[in-house]
């Protein structure tokens, strides 16, 4: 059995105001095995975004069957929703959000805070993992006293802290320049080497090349794979680059 | 061209910001209301051709004074909310490109704007109260009026170089404040705010020990004169003190809290703590002018409306009999039977007749002996100067109906507030035994206006009384009272008024004379009289009271309204971020409510309890003003308290609405 099986997952966003909808997702299913890198790549306004947020129960699909470690998301009632993220899901934003009004330290023990764990556990967990992210000089700072890349590396602190089944993270690497951006990747490298579950969303080819495998997503569906195998990085960035090229160019997959 | 465009600009801004620039419309124009009405008032010929109008225009005056300067720091203080949260816009125009000058003239139209309709809108309004105003100070004073309309060209002068003024200030510190920043700060100066704030032990140690000495005096201060000087001493100390705690205090409690781990981390006090130690940074001061406002409405409607209430019971106090004439003298021998021939000679149907004589003398009493020396006098001691009333036994006798005896060496002695322990009293090189102590006395009017500690004299004769006036006079070789013989009575049978019966003594005035102790004056005051005065006096208290609280309830409402719309917009972005990690909805709603509720009524706390150690010394004060109806002060002030707690809890229900509906739009 799959770590995250998605069934037909249907989204259809409709207006209050106008009597058009649209279909963000129309028929999308994939799996994900435990310990896999997944990275998903696709057009802006594709759906990704879409996707992501509904296998992070923030959103509810049209229909079909959101399944983590054989529990159907779909059908957690909103009440435990948000503990039940917490406890099994970790998130990366695009824009951090970190909470400027807790110092990064607090910031990364707020899920913790939230599963009401002792003190001295929390910090027990915390060391080792500022240690391994080197962010252990900035702890006691602020969120606005840090640069992005390290902001971004707190955010990953955060998300990683619970032990989460699995990490979501869209576009993780948006705000961050070529330098930041590789840390990152490695960090993320380093997590799976861990055996950490981790889902992507990106643009950027060079951050789709460190995953073990890259979906593409086209008009709502998953349009096609690509399995990393035995491929180096860079071998790896040469294929997506092509991939992407020819889905531009609105060939079709055979 | 480009004019109207900045104009325009201008225009558009202010009616996209509505929901900030109304409400500041709205009690600028209240201010210039309130403002043109007191003064108008103040100036108004028809009051001031009523009798005891003129204590109203004066109480009035007073007021304008305390407008003015509450105008200044209410327009101020709520102008700076608007600026601050404009920065931002300002620095995008900057940085694509609008140079700081224009940006100037764009504040310049709508400070403008700002000033032309608060002054159009205040005066309009204050046009319409004013009549209503005038009516009612005429009821107060139980007048009955005429119509017609009454425009104040003065008042309307005064309103626009005032708020002119004020607006050219606010416009000049706008300017500067944009001069001084960064257009990257002013982009980012949203966002300076949420660093956090430093403990500051001192300040909130100094708050402490102000608040502490302010409370201290309060309920310590014994005697009322004192305590007129205490007073403002005390309301210093306790608004320093304040500002200081709810600044730095609060930030020092909630962050020694944050040091305790075992605390902090649990998920309820992780969030509150936190998001606290951010609003009270923000809010701080704001918080602590409400407090201070609502402190300030709480005791002027108490002690105004106290003092309306119990005047019946003030003048009854002050006044036992109808009539009353003081006949400053020092023939004692005569001056009864002179007092007397002038009622029978006019045939006045007096009733209850009192009279004797007096002569008083004050000082320091120590062990029974009276001090004179009053250099020793300050004002730590005020309270403990005392009055001795030296009485003839025979008209003590004869008002009381009782036959008691004295030797010229003896006295009786009667203490209004405590009984007089020693055995002897010297005064001078005069000295009594004391044969006994009364506990009663005849009802006298000098004690009841009188605030000091009195001692009441019986001594054998009217000679006794004559050679205390002697040793007082050299004594106090040129501020001494003069012998009096009082005569009271009521007359409510006689079809003459008090003030014509009152008059007839006028007669026995002797203003010539070999030596001054010749001469003789009398002083008439009578109840009716007295009522007026004191009806107009209370009612222009009353009044004024009322102008300033419904202006202090204005800038309260508003504080209250800008703090909501400020940190609505501020937590939006902070609870989202916390949905997303997993706060739960239900945690987070009653996380919001118990930190909005506590924000909320922490100052109509402090302002309780502010109130309550007032009180003491209020009820002092008030005895300068001849009221010592303590119970009463007691009602009306918890009456006022809970109505207030009403009329605050309904402020706060219609501002949290903003808030919750900015927080929940997102969620
Ligand atoms: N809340 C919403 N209401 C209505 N339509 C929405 C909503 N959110 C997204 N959409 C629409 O759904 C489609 C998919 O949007 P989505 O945000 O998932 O795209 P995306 O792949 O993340 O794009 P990008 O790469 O630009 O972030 C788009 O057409 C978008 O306009
Ligand atoms: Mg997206």
């Amino acid at each position: 059995m799959s770590l995250l099986e998605v069934k037909n997952l249907k989204k259809v966003y409709t207006s209050r105001f106008s009597a058009n909808s649209v279909q963000a997702l129309k028929d999308v299913n994939l799996n994900v095995e435990k310990g896999e890198y997944v990275a998903i790549m696709g057009e802006s306004g594709s759906g990704k975004t879409t996707l992501l947020n509904i296998l992070a129960s923030l959103d509810r699909p049209t229909s079909g069957s959101v399944t983590l470690n054989g529990k159907d998301l779909t059908k957690i009632p909103d009440k435990m929703l948000a503990s039940y993220r917490r406890k099994n899901l970790g998130f990366v934003f695009q824009d951090f959000n970190l909470l400027n009004n807790f110092s990064n330290q607090d910031n990364i023990l707020l899920p913790l805070v939230l599963s009401n764990q002792k003190p001295k556990d929390m910090f027990r967990l915390l060391k080792p993992l500022a240690k391994q992210l080197g962010i252990t000089e900035i702890l006691s700072k602020y969120p606005y006293e840090i640069s992005g890349g390290q902001k971004q590396r707190v955010a990953v602190a955060r998300a990683v802290i619970t032990n989460p089944e699995l990490i979501l993270a869209d576009e993780p690497t948006g705000a961050l320049d070529s330098k930041s951006t590789e840390e990152l990747l490695m960090l993320f490298d380093q997590l799976n080497q861990n055996e950490q579950t981790i889902l992507m969303v990106t643009h950027s080819t060079k951050a789709a090349s460190h995953a073990k495998r890259v979906l593409f997503i086209k008009d709502g569906e998953v349009f096609h794979q690509i399995y990393r195998g035995d491929r180096t990085i860079d071998q790896m960035y040469e294929v997506i680059s092509d991939t992407l090229t020819l889905l531009a160019t609105g060939g079709r997959h055979a | 061209m480009l004019k109207g465009f900045y104009f325009r600009l201008a225009v558009d801004h202010l009616k996209k910001n509505a929901k900030m620039f109304l409400p500041f419309l709205c009690s600028s124009s209240l201010t210039v209301m309130i403002f043109y009405l007191v003064y108008s008032l103040s100036h108004n010929e028809g009051l001031n051709s009523l009798a005891g109008g003129e204590y109203v225009q004066m109480l009035l005056s007073l007021g304008v004074g305390v407008i003015v300067i509450f105008s200044v720091i209410f327009l101020f203080y709520t102008h700076s909310f608007l600026m601050k949260r404009r920065k931002h816009e300002f620095g995008i125009y900057n940085i694509l490109g609008m140079e700081k000058k224009h940006i100037a003239r764009i504040i310049f139209y709508e400070t403008l704007m700002s000033l032309v309709l608060s002054l159009a809108l205040g005066i309009g309004a204050g046009i319409l109260f004013d009549k209503l105003s005038y009516l009612m100070i005429l009821r107060l004073l139980s007048y009955d009026a005429g119509l017609g309309f009454y425009i104040s060209g003065p008042g309307i002068f005064y309103s626009w170089i005032l708020f002119s003024l004020i607006y050219l200030l606010i416009y000049i510190f706008s300017l500067f404040q944009i001069q001084m920043t960064k257009p990257i700060d002013l982009i980012r100066s949203h966002q300076v705010g949420e660093k956090e704030p430093k403990t500051k032990w001192l300040l909130t140690f100094l708050g402490i020990v102000c608040l502490s000495i302010g409370y201290y005096l309060a309920v310590s201060i014994q005697d009322p004169l004192s305590a007129f000087t205490f007073f403002f001493i005390a309301v210093v100390l306790v608004v320093l003190g304040t500002y200081l705690l709810f600044t730095t205090g609060s930030i020092t409690l909630l962050k020694l809290l944050k040091k305790n781990k075992n605390y902090y981390y649990k998920t309820r006090h992780f969030i509150s703590l936190s998001n606290m130690i951010y609003r009270m940074k923000q809010n701080a001061i704001g918080l602590a002018n409400i407090c201070i406002l609502s402190t300030m409405v709480l005791v002027i409607l108490s002690t105004t409306l106290s003092l309306w209430m119990s005047i019946d019971s003030i003048i009854d106090s002050r006044f036992p009999r109808e009539v009353q004439i003081a006949m400053r003298g020092y023939d004692l021998a005569t001056s009864k039977e002179k007092l007397i021939s002038v009622l029978e000679s006019n045939e006045v149907k007096a009733e209850d007749i009192m009279l004797y004589r007096y002569s008083s003398i004050s000082g320091l009493l120590e062990e029974g002996n009276l001090n004179t020396d009053t250099s020793k006098a300050s004002l730590s001691n005020m309270g403990d100067v005392v009055s001795l009333y030296f009485i003839p036994l025979e008209d003590y006798n004869e008002s009381t109906h009782q036959h008691l005896t004295l030797n010229e060496d003896q006295a009786f002695v009667y203490g209004t507030d405590q009984t007089f322990k020693e055995d002897r009293l010297k005064v001078g090189d005069v000295s009594y035994q004391i044969k006994d102590t009364l506990s009663t006395f005849m009802d006298n009017q000098e004690e009841g206006s009188s605030i000091g500690n009195n001692y009441f004299v019986v001594v054998s004769d009217y000679e006794q009384v004559l050679q205390m006036q002697k040793i007082q006079e050299r004594l106090y070789a040129d501020s001494y009272n003069t012998p009096t013989t009082m005569l009271s009575f009521n007359c409510d049978q006689d079809h003459r008024s008090q003030e014509k019966i009152a008059s007839l003594f006028q007669v026995l005035n002797v203003d010539e004379g070999d030596t001054y102790q010749d001469l003789v004056y009398i002083y008439t005051s009578t109840k009716d009289s007295s009522y007026h005065d004191t009806l107009s006096l209370y009612a222009g208290f009353l009044f004024l009271g009322i102008f300033l609280s419904i202006l202090f309830i204005i800038a309260t409402v508003l504080i209250m309204y800008y703090k909501q719309i400020t940190e609505g917009l501020q937590d939006r972005q902070r609870f989202e971020i916390m949905a997303n990690v997993g706060l739960e909805k239900r945690e987070l709603k009653r996380s919001i409510n118990s930190q909005v509720l506590t924000v909320f009524f922490l100052p109509l706390l402090a302002a309780g309890i502010h109130l309550l150690f007032a009180f003491p010394l209020i009820d002092k004060l008030l005895r300068l003003l001849y009221f010592d109806d303590t119970k009463l002060f007691i009602q009306v002030s918890i009456g006022c308290f809970l109505i207030f707690v009403v009329v605050y809890s309904i402020v706060y229900l219609l501002t949290s609405k903003v808030y919750y509906g900015i927080v929940r739009r997102h969620g």
